[in-house]
């Protein structure tokens, strides 16, 4: 993995000596890598120009470059985005956000390009009709930052779990209990199997073999957000996941497995680099 | 049972089709005339498929780096950030 900004060796050498940054924090000092990927922040130029005082610049100011209003130094910026590309050099997936706070943290990118695993420490929970193991993408998080919590299911043996689809029983669902500063967003859930339910004679959407739920989250990143979490040191998740379950021969009543997850929170980073340490 | 009343919101008089689409000409075209185009950041820059473009960059310890030498045993991930600066 690496980074590319607009920055100097000089600025990537302190801030990458002052917060512990091993890998590599590319400089692209007057933006020809950047212009050349064609992700060149057009708005800062917008901002700076005739068009500043068009509503629809001011706002896409707010969206792209800064809360606080554009800056002269801000040319030369990219639009915040990230890139996973093969050995061949292909792009296989991307990921550019529509408000530069709300970035997703680079292992829930990995989770949504189909490339996690359980490195984090994991909850195990052994149910009735099935098993599931559940984890964050990231074990620590900031403001502003997208992450995933993962749940792998497997249905007991034997056993299907409703899927979304399925009318007339509780299709599976995992329901985060809201909290100020948190954004739920919307499972995209996997395929499901379709199974032929011979007593009642349907067919159904089912998940019969093992599945993987993203759960997506953002921790809000705007100014007052920032404020409401200040002095705390984590942030808790807490839901349910709801499901029913059935065998070949019948349906069990729906059952709802609590959950929780607790991140440790971070701060952002608020200070320019220090050139002379 | 539960009976589920539909509210009716008030018909309010419908502009003739020709009125409606003339205002909506005489907006674009003033529009197009003044108003930078909208940003759709997912149409920007190497789509899915396309080849990423190559470079050479130093690192923060001065190391130059290639597409090819950040790739691991199943590619390589590009953060784009705005600065480490401000």
């Amino acid at each position: 993995m690496a980074a590319i900004s607009y920055d100097s060796v000089e600025t990537l050498a302190a801030f990458s000596r002052q917060r512990g940054i091993t890998f590599p924090l590319l400089s692209d000092t007057g933006s020809e890598t950047i212009k050349r990927y064609g992700i060149l922040n057009t708005v800062v130029d917008e901002a700076l120009g005739a068009h500043k005082d068009d509503p629809a610049v001011k706002e896409e100011t707010q969206k792209y470059v800064s809360a606080v209003g554009v800056n002269p130094i801000m040319k030369g910026i990219a639009f915040p985005g990230t890139f996973i590309v093969d050995r061949k050099g292909r792009v296989t997936s991307r990921f550019f956000e529509d408000f530069y706070v709300e970035r997703s943290t680079v292992s829930s990118l990995l989770v949504r390009a189909g490339m996690h695993g359980a490195s984090v420490a994991a909850t195990k929970v052994s149910g009735a009709h099935l098993d599931l193991t559940t984890y964050p993408s990231d074990p620590a998080i900031a403001p502003g930052n997208r992450f995933s919590l993962v749940l792998d299911i497997k249905p007991g043996p034997g056993i299907h779990v409703y899927a979304p689809g399925a009318k007339g029983y509780r299709a599976i669902a995992l329901n985060i209990a809201p909290q100020p500063g948190i954004r739920v967003l919307p499972i995209q859930f996997p395929a499901s199997q379709t199974y032929f339910f011979k007593p009642l004679n349907e067919h159904v959407p089912v998940y019969q073999k093992p599945f993987t739920l993203e759960q997506e989250i953002i921790l809000e990143g705007t100014l007052e957000a920032q404020a409401a979490l200040r002095g705390k040191e984590n942030v808790t998740l807490t839901g349910t996941l709801d499901y029913q379950a059935c065998d070949d021969k019948q349906c069990f009543n729906p059952a709802s497995v609590p959950l929780s997850w607790t991140l440790t929170l971070r701060s952002l980073i608020r200070e320019r680099p220090n050139l002379k340490k | 049972m539960i009976h589920l009343k539909t509210m009716r919101s008030p018909r309010r008089p419908a502009l003739p089709l020709a009125v409606v689409l003339l205002a909506a000409l005489i907006t674009e075209t003033g529009a197009m005339a003044q108003l930078p185009a909208r940003i759709d950041v997912s149409k920007l820059g190497s789509q899915v498929g396309e080849r990423a473009p190559d470079f050479t960059l130093n690192d923060q310890n001065g190391k130059p780096w290639t597409l090819q030498s950040i790739m691991g045993p199943k590619g390589a991930m590009l953060v784009f950030y705005r600065s480490a600066d401000w």
